[in-house]
C-alpha cells in the first residue's frame, strides 16, 4: 500500500480502493447469479443421495428458480393379507409371526369346527385382515398425503453467501404397488384392522452406502396413530384425591398403582438437556355426582396431588414444565371414568407410525428413550436420556442455533411424538449442501422462506406468512 | 406344571401381545391391554411336539438380551419364556422381525406353536 502510495499518489490509492469496494458487490451479484443460473442441481433429475447416518436414501434436487429442494422417496410396497383362512375348515393361519396371537383371538371368538363358526372366522379375516384393491390405492395415498404433509415445508435454508437466496423443502412420495430395483425402501404392508395394537413392529432396515437399498416392514394401521406415549391417566376412589389408591387407565400400561404409574413416567420423561424437557399439562376431573363447586375443588386436589409427586419424586422433571388445570365436572357424566386425572405430555398428539418411520428413511435416528422402569417404546435405542443421537453431530452443524439432537421422551417425530423439528431437517441439508456446492447453505427458520430469490428470477414472488410447523396433522 | 414355551411381543406393556403353553397342554393368550385368558388345550402329543420344537429352536440356550442388528430402526421386541427340561429360561429379543436373522429360530417356533394352537382352538 506504502508502495503504492509513494508511485501514484494518495488520490489514485483512495479512487482505486473505492473502485474495488464498488465491485465487490457485483461481484457478488454475478456470483449469485451464475449459481441461479446453474439450473436445477445436480441435475433436473435429482441424484439419490444417503446421509452419512447410513439411514435409508432419497433423491435430492435443488431448483433456485423455484427456491425449493424436492425430496423425492421412491417406496415400492408388497400388499400382504395380516391373516389367511381357509374356508373350508376355518383354519386361520398368521401371515407374519406377529399376527400369530392375532389369528388366536380370531379363533377364539369364534371357536370349534361348525359351519357358523367357521363362517364367522372366515367373514372377520376377510372383512379386518385382507386387502381389497381399493384400500390398498386408499393406503398408498394417504401415506403420500400424510408423508408430503407432516414433513413439507416445515422449516427452510439459507444460503451462507446471500441471505435472501432460500431452499424451501418440497416432499414428493411416489409410493407404488410391487418393488422396483429404484425404490429407496421396498417395503411389506400387512393389512389389519383399524387401531389393531398387536402385530410385527414397524421396522426399517438400512443399507449403510446404498441409497435404493432400504427394507420396511408395516401394518396397515400404522397410517393412523395406535400407540400413545403422550397421555396418561390416573382413576380415583369416589370423593377421592388420595394417589395411592388412584389406578392407571393409560393406554400403554393400565393397571398401575398411582405412585407407581407416576414413578414411571418420572423415568420416561426426564428432560435431556438443562433446558429441555416436553412441557407437562395436568387436568383434574371430577364425575358429575355431588355437589358442583365441591367437584370443582375436588378436581384441583386430585391435579394438585398428581402434580405435587411429580414436582416431590422427580428431581429431573422442572416444576417450571409443569401447569396444573382444575375443570371439575366440564364435560363430564356421572360415571367413575370422569373421577380422573389427565398427565398430557408436550402437545399430546398420538404418533402416526408411519411418520415417524418415514424418518429412518429419510435418514434420521430414533431419539426416543427407553430407560429402565419407564414405560416408553421398550425396543430399546441403547441411548441414555440427554446423549447424542445418531444425527446429533448432523443437526449441531445446521447453524441457525440448531442444538445437537439428544435421546429424550417428547413430542418430536423421532421420539415419540408428531412435531419435526430443526434437527429433523438434518439430512435434507446435509443432501442441500452436497448438491449446490461449493455454495452451501445453513438452517433459515421455522416455516417457509419469505420471498423466492428476488431480482434474479423475475417479479418478486412474495409468500403469505407461514404457520407455525404443526408436524403430523 | 411348567412352561413349554410362551412369548409376549409388543413395545409396551399395554400392547404386548402373545400365547403360553404349559406341559398339561393348557395355553393362555395375551391380547394388548388385556389379562392373559386360557384359549384351547394342546393334546399330549401336541405338547410333545411344542416341546421339541422349542428346543430345536435353541429357546432354552438364548442369553437374557438378544440386540437389535445394527442397520435396523423399530422392530418391536419379543419376550420368550421357557421352564423345558427343569431350566428357566427368559430371553428378549430387540427387533422381532424377519429382518433380524437371530430371531428367525423364535419367529419360525412361534408359526408352529400357532399351528398347533388353531388345530386344537378348531376342533372345539
Amino acid at each position: 500500500m506504502l508502495g503504492l502510495q509513494q508511485s501514484h499518489g494518495n488520490a489514485w490509492v483512495a479512487r482505486a480502493m473505492q473502485r474495488a469496494l464498488m465491485r465487490q458487490p457485483d461481484a457478488e451479484q454475478a456470483a449469485r447469479q451464475a449459481f441461479v443460473a446453474r439450473g436445477p442441481m445436480p441435475a433436473a433429475a435429482g441424484v439419490d443421495f444417503q446421509s452419512a447416518t447410513g439411514r435409508g436414501g432419497f433423491n435430492v434436487r435443488y431448483d433456485p428458480a423455484t427456491s425449493e429442494e424436492v425430496i423425492t422417496l421412491k417406496v415400492g410396497i408388497d400388499f400382504r393379507d395380516g391373516l389367511s383362512v381357509d374356508p373350508a375348515t376355518g383354519v386361520v393361519t398368521p401371515n407374519d409371526p406377529g399376527f400369530a396371537a392375532a389369528a388366536a383371538s380370531v379363533t377364539a371368538r369364534n371357536p370349534g369346527g361348525t359351519p357358523e363358526a367357521i363362517a364367522a372366522r372366515v367373514t372377520e379375516v376377510q372383512t379386518d385382515w385382507a386387502w381389497a384393491a381399493q384400500q390398498r390405492t386408499d393406503w398408498q395415498n394417504d401415506y403420500e398425503a400424510l408423508i408430503e404433509g407432516a414433513w413439507g415445508g416445515q422449516h427452510h435454508f439459507t444460503a451462507d453467501r446471500w441471505d435472501d437466496v432460500y431452499a424451501d423443502v418440497r416432499i414428493d412420495v411416489n409410493v407404488h404397488a410391487g418393488l422396483l430395483a429404484g425404490d429407496h425402501c421396498k417395503a411389506t404392508v400387512f393389512k389389519d384392522p383399524p387401531g389393531n395394537r398387536q402385530g410385527p413392529g414397524a421396522a426399517v432396515t438400512s443399507t449403510p452406502g446404498n441409497s435404493t437399498a432400504a427394507t420396511g416392514s408395516f401394518r396397515s394401521s400404522d397410517i393412523t396413530g395406535t400407540g400413545d406415549y403422550l397421555n396418561y391417566s390416573l382413576q380415583f376412589d369416589n370423593n377421592s384425591a388420595d394417589l395411592r389408591t388412584a389406578t392407571s387407565t393409560s393406554l400403554e400400561a393400565p393397571g398401575d398403582a398411582g405412585p407407581a404409574h407416576l414413578d414411571k413416567l418420572i423415568v420416561d420423561f426426564q428432560r435431556g438437556t438443562p433446558t429441555g424437557g416436553a412441557p407437562i399439562r395436568i387436568t383434574g376431573h371430577a364425575s358429575t355426582t355431588g355437589d358442583g363447586d365441591q367437584n370443582l375443588r375436588l378436581s384441583r386436589r386430585r391435579a394438585e396431588a398428581v402434580a405435587n409427586y411429580l414436582r416431590t419424586h422427580g428431581d429431573k422433571i422442572a416444576g417450571s414444565r409443569i401447569t396444573v388445570e382444575a375443570v371439575g365436572t366440564d364435560g363430564a357424566a356421572a360415571d367413575e371414568r370422569w373421577r380422573r386425572v389427565d398427565i398430557q405430555i408436550g402437545d399430546g398428539r398420538p404418533q402416526v407410525t408411519m411418520a415417524h418411520e418415514t424418518g429412518h428413511m429419510f435418514g434420521l435416528r430414533d431419539e426416543y428413550a427407553s430407560p429402565a422402569g419407564g414405560i416408553s417404546p421398550g425396543a430399546g435405542t441403547g441411548g441414555g436420556i440427554g446423549t447424542p443421537v445418531g444425527h446429533g453431530a448432523l443437526a449441531a452443524a445446521m447453524g441457525g442455533g440448531v442444538q445437537t439432537a439428544v435421546f429424550e421422551n417428547n413430542d418430536s417425530i423421532m421420539s415419540v411424538g408428531n412435531v419435526v423439528r430443526p434437527q429433523h431437517y438434518a439430512t435434507f441439508l446435509e443432501a442441500l449442501n452436497s448438491v449446490t456446492t461449493p455454495e452451501r447453505f445453513h438452517y433459515g427458520g421455522a416455516g417457509h422462506s419469505p420471498t423466492a430469490i428476488p431480482d434474479l428470477i423475475g417479479p418478486d414472488v412474495v409468500r403469505p406468512p407461514d404457520a407455525t410447523p404443526t408436524g403430523v396433522a | 406344571m411348567s412352561l413349554v414355551f410362551g412369548y409376549s411381543a409388543g413395545a409396551s406393556p399395554g400392547s404386548r401381545a402373545g400365547m403360553r403353553a404349559y406341559d398339561d397342554g393348557r395355553v393362555e393368550l395375551l391380547e394388548p391391554g388385556a389379562d392373559w385368558r386360557e384359549i384351547a388345550t394342546l393334546s399330549a402329543d401336541e405338547v410333545d411336539q411344542l416341546a421339541e420344537r422349542t428346543r430345536a429352536a435353541g429357546i432354552l440356550d438364548l442369553p437374557e438380551e438378544v440386540p437389535r442388528p445394527a442397520q435396523m430402526d423399530g422392530g418391536g421386541e419379543c419376550e420368550l419364556r421357557s421352564e423345558l427340561d427343569g431350566r428357566s429360561v427368559r430371553s428378549v429379543i430387540h427387533g422381532w422381525n424377519e429382518m433380524n436373522p437371530p430371531a428367525r429360530p423364535s419367529l419360525e417356533l412361534v408359526l408352529a406353536m400357532s399351528g398347533l394352537v388353531s388345530a386344537a382352538q378348531t376342533r372345539g
